[in-house]
């Protein structure tokens, strides 16, 4: 009786290690990786595999105050989350005009609410996509994009209170 | 010679340990889990509740057409909390602990998404459903107390109390250990799988990735790392650094088939995502912290070990007052 247990032990620890060995590695092959391209919690952990270009794009939103000089705003002004989320949120909004126009009204709404002192002289919010060399801004700290295509453009109305619709 | 393979792995899988050692791990696992729900309450929350369009639903959450509720959801993540808890302290575990893996498994895939796909509780949910489907409370449980106090408990469901030594608690250990091990091979392959090949060893992706980072942290979060900004001048310690973690990653099973190779594979690995925190600024806590790699530690031993001194120090203390 106990050996009958013990073999039938046997067979789902064998069953289950063979089950776990397949479903682990079967992200490897293209057509197990979900319709997004990757999945949860069976990963291909593709972060680190794919070979990055010399010249990165990326969305941000930033702020141009009175003498045109630009500054970058912190995406917790126009979505929600940590820094991946809110870069997925972003190139999803970017994706229509109108969804970009909200993102720039709610993120000067937020500005023009802030109380920091640093906003006190922004006048404009722009949500853009910059093209980055990333030896050069890494390296040398040059950190003006080599060009930028703005999305979205509003200017910040200090006299405006914020909407329920344009709160985060 | 195949029979003797045949033997060797059999042995590995199937050698009888104590129950203590998948105890222990359903203690840590449980209680990790149960803390990271917890101080994750308000960024599981609020990430599932975003706009409907940012919705993509993967893995099990792809039987969902449309988000849930999001107060439907926030009951559900509370029951998951609590029985992440009971999981932890091993009650009615043959009927609570599946159940609490699927539900942590629907929370966590479900809240993934909703943004990037993150891989920081990949190992922590392969590792809760193995402890969940697995005798896990046969000691240092609810479960096994009562048992053990009261046996006809054992009738309406609840884990036997056990101390004999089984192959039925080696080979979850084994099972775990796969767990935290197969997920880096998994990685390596598909660094030298993709388009730069065995060339990745030379560290220039790796220190790529690392900028690339660095940039989203600089236009989304205000700055990214000042060691980001160095990065150029280290192409010898990338490719030294790539090289040991393809190493690493593509050998990490080996520390399942010795002991003392297992911990120098695990303080490896540990140490590689040590540096990940301090080059990216992407924590992975339930492998920084060793409870991922605590399957490889024969938690018997240590408590054998410890309960011995501690009686001889006893004794010690006794005859000196003597």
């Amino acid at each position: 009786m106990e050996t009958k247990k013990t073999n039938r032990s046997r067979a789902v620890g064998v069953i289950i290690t063979l089950g776990l060995i397949i479903a682990v590695f079967s992200p490897l092959d293209e057509d197990y990786r979900g319709a997004y391209g990757d999945s949860f919690p069976l990963s291909w952990y593709p972060m680190f595999s794919r070979s990055r270009p010399k010249t990165e794009r990326t969305n941000f939103v930033r702020g141009i105050d009175a003498k045109g000089k630009m500054h970058i705003l912190r995406s917790h002004y126009y979505v929600r989350g940590g820094m991946n989320q809110a870069r997925r949120q972003l190139s999803h909004l970017v994706k229509s005009k109108k969804r970009a126009k909200e993102t720039c009204v709610r993120a000067a709404a937020n500005v023009a609410k802030s109380k920091k002192s640093r906003f006190a002289d922004w006048k404009k919010i722009q949500v853009v996509r910059g093209y980055f060399n990333m030896r050069t801004y890494f390296e040398k700290r040059k950190k003006k994009p080599l060009k930028t295509r703005v999305f979205a453009s509003c200017l910040i109305k200090r006299d405006v209170s914020l909407s329920a619709k344009e709160k985060l | 010679m195949l029979k003797r393979m045949v033997h060797a792995l059999d042995e590995l899988w199937f050698g009888a340990v104590s129950p203590i050692r998948l105890a222990t791990m359903r203690l840590l696992v449980g209680g990790y889990t149960f803390w990271f729900l917890w101080t994750r309450k308000r960024h599981i929350l609020r990430s599932a509740g975003g706009e409907a369009s940012t919705f993509h639903p993967i893995g099990v959450a792809r039987i969902l057409e449309a988000p849930i509720d999001p107060e439907y959801f926030s009951l559900l993540y509370s029951f998951t909390l609590i029985l992440s808890f009971l999981f932890c302290v091993g009650f009615i575990h043959k009927l609570l602990a599946p159940l609490f893996s699927l539900c942590l498994l629907f929370v966590l895939t479900y809240s993934n998404s909703w943004s990037m796909v993150f891989h920081t509780e990949n190992m922590l949910i392969v590792h809760v459903l193995i402890l969940a489907f697995t005798p896990s409370a046969s000691a240092v449980s609810v479960d096994a107390g009562l048992t053990h106090s009261f046996p006809w408990t054992r009738k309406i469901g609840l884990s036997l109390y056990q101390t004999q030594r089984a192959s039925r608690f080696a080979w979850p250990i084994k099972a775990l250990q796969l767990g935290a091990t197969l997920p880096y091979v998994v990685a390596g392959l598909a660094k030298v799988r993709g388009s730069s090949g065995w060339e990745w060893a030379l560290g220039t992706n790796l220190r790529d990735q690392i900028t690339m980072n660095g940039l989203y942290y600089e236009v989304l979060r205000g700055g990214a790392k000042e060691i980001t900004f160095h990065v150029y001048g280290w192409d010898f310690a990338f490719m030294v650094a790539a090289s040991l973690t393809l190493v690493l990653e593509l050998g990490a099973p080996i520390a399942l088939l010795h002991r003392r190779l297992g911990y120098l594979v695990v303080l490896g690995l540990i140490s590689m995502h040590w540096s990940i925190l301090v080059l990216m600024g992407i924590p992975f806590p339930y492998q920084l912290y060793g409870f991922a790699f605590a399957c490889f530690i024969e938690w018997d031993r240590v408590f054998d070990f410890t309960q011995k001194r501690w009686t001889s120090f006893m004794d010690q203390q006794k005859s000196a007052l003597n």
